[in-house]
């Protein structure tokens, strides 16, 4: 760890904690949520960048999304389940049910992404006045919804670091 | 940090108690035990009746205004 990191740093800056995951591990539920995380901007990064690319060559036709869109929703799982099964294994905590201030958390990182959905929305009906295609205005939703889930579960383990 | 001062870390420490078993025992995570402890999150009302029955004491003498 770096001198960035040490223990007395972190009791002075208590903000510094959001990065130091020994005094404060994770629990199974923010792991899981990080996991989703990662898998969402692994598979959707690869997705839209794909999509861009065709469509700057006018090659992102219905098919060749779909061809993208099928393995980003497996790829998506995929990466979610394995997350999991890790997170469990290597997990020495027990599963509890939520309690009341992990459902508090959990609300505002959800009260965050439904303000990232309804832009998204309105981007998304945006978009159709600007003559883009339909699959265009589709991937502007897809946008909004998988920005929405990031700030999701990115919020509630950014939320449980900080607070 | 919040106003509300407690005596939580305290009374768990004198009775040699983990983080995790009173969470158990009052029905939250280890996570919110130490949150509760750091003056980083106040605990519903319900919450700070279980502990102060749990530690078999006063809301006021776990609890208190801190805030000016």
């Amino acid at each position: 760890m770096s001198k960035m990191f040490d223990i007395a740093r972190v009791e002075r800056y208590p903000m510094l904690e959001i990065f130091y995951m020994r005094s404060r591990p994770m629990s199974f539920r923010q792991k899981i949520a990080l996991v989703s995380v990662v898998a969402l901007l692994l598979m959707y990064g690869w997705y839209f960048a794909e999509f861009w690319h065709a469509r700057a060559a006018g090659e992102a036709s219905i098919a060749a999304t779909l061809g993208l869109a099928v393995p980003t929703v497996l790829g998506v799982a995929l990466l979610q389940i394995v997350g999991t099964v890790l997170v469990a294994v290597f997990s020495t905590e027990r599963q509890a049910p939520m309690d009341e201030r992990e459902r508090l958390l959990s609300a505002r990182s959800q009260q965050g992404a439904y303000w990232v959905l309804l832009t998204g929305a309105l981007g998304a009906a945006a978009s159709g006045f600007l003559r883009l295609s339909a699959m265009d205005v589709a991937n502007v939703a897809l946008l909004a919804v998988v920005l929405a889930e990031i700030v999701r579960y990115g919020g509630y383990v950014l939320l449980h670091r900080a607070a | 940090m919040l106003p509300i001062g407690n005596r939580v870390r305290e009374m768990r420490e004198a009775r040699a108690l983990s983080q995790s078993e009173l969470g158990t025992a009052i029905g939250v995570t280890r996570q919110t035990v130490a949150a509760i402890e750091r003056r980083h999150y106040s605990p519903s009302l319900e919450v700070a009746f279980r502990l102060a029955r749990h530690f078999d004491c006063g809301l006021e003498e776990l609890f208190w205004w801190d805030g000016g």
